[in-house]
């Protein structure tokens, strides 16, 4: 189980931007995962259901705790909407002088724009952005299409870039 | 030769390795001499650094040692539980448990069964329908007919549809 510890923990900390909440998810998986390994399955890859279990965890506590923002965005775009408008282009703020302050201002930043995002967009971006899966990874573990999966990365990248976008220029101001 | 515009279609399946090596290359080719569609991309992946850097930053400063012994304190607390819980419990874990050789014997032990119900219980020729049993055999005419007596006083003409031997089908009382 300690091959999982971080991967468990990171998906976590994703969903909930705070170390200690991070890792009470992290320990709550585990328990679950122990008292459930004889109901797993194998028709899905071990990984896919300790994320799907870490993710649920995740929103559950985000529900508890009222930190889950009450509009969604829609998730039933086509590709042609999803890839039609969105600029993404800024200055990477960490290349500036003073990088260690930037670096901590942009990290507050973005941990507030994705608290601003829902649940869904957060787990999108954490499983595509910090872990690397797929398309149709994060599609088997989120339960839902590719497509949606697309349209899901696409308003959070787009929420996010223009977060930092903001901060950019006011750093260059 | 592709545009921005169709080119930023596939700006994020790009950079997210979602697409097939000819629609790959065909991009990179393009990023070659368009500035701007570069900083589309550049925009993209250092967001995706940005944020990898704050997760990182806060993977490192955690510590996992006290993870582990929280975990096995937990598993061994008993649980309190309601009687509908543990119930439910069970019957979820006896489901996870057997269902992969379960369900297959049944829809084994199902379709035998829908075969047989259109093929087994056909009715035989000669079975007598009030099931009564033959005492005697009075006359037989082979490949005609059979006069039988099911019970003392009582007979019925059997009527061979098939050649004997195979079974007589009842007539009616006679």
């Amino acid at each position: 189980m300690e091959l999982y510890q971080k991967k468990v923990f990171v998906v976590a900390y994703g969903m909930v931007h705070n170390a200690d909440d991070a890792m009470d998810i992290a320990q709550e998986a585990f328990v679950k995962i122990h008292r459930n390994l004889r109901r797993f399955k194998g028709t899905s890859s071990f990984y896919t259901w300790i994320y799907r279990i870490v993710l649920n965890l995740s929103i559950d506590f985000l529900r508890r705790e009222g930190r889950l923002p009450t509009v969604d965005f829609d998730d039933t775009m086509s590709h042609d909407q999803v890839a039609d408008g969105g600029d993404f282009a800024f200055t990477h703020a960490t290349e500036d002088p003073g990088m260690g302050i930037d670096k901590r201002r942009m990290s507050a930043i973005l941990h507030r724009a994705i608290d601003d995002l829902s649940a869904n967009h957060r787990a999108a971006i954490v499983l595509r952005e910090i872990e690397g899966l797929s398309y149709s990874e994060i599609a088997k573990i989120m339960d839902c299409s590719e497509g949606t999966v697309m349209s899901r990365l696409h308003h959070a990248r787009l929420r996010l870039q223009s977060a930092l976008k903001g901060f950019v220029e006011k750093g260059e101001a | 030769m592709l545009t921005c515009n169709s080119v930023r279609m596939e700006l994020e399946r790009f950079v997210d390795g979602e697409l097939k090596e000819r629609e790959r290359l065909e991009i990179e080719s393009h990023l070659l001499t368009c500035a701007g569609c570069e900083a589309q991309i550049e925009g993209i992946l250092a967001l995706r650094e940005a944020y990898r850097d704050t997760v990182r930053a806060a993977v490192n400063e955690v510590s996992f040692d006290s993870l582990w012994s929280k975990v096995e304190t937990e598993i061994d607390r008993p649980r309190s539980l309601t009687l509908w819980q543990r119930f439910v419990e069970r019957i979820d874990l006896a489901y996870a448990r057997f269902a992969p050789t379960l369900v297959p014997a049944a829809a084994i032990v199902g379709a035998v069964l829908l075969v047989w119900a259109f093929v087994g219980p056909q009715k035989q020729n000669g079975a007598i329908d009030n099931g009564a049993e033959v005492v005697k055999i009075l006359k037989v005419d082979p490949g005609d007919f059979m006069a039988v007596e099911i019970s003392p006083g009582d007979t019925k003409v059997v009527v061979f549809i098939d050649d004997p031997p195979g079974p007589p089908t009842v007539s009616g009382p006679h």
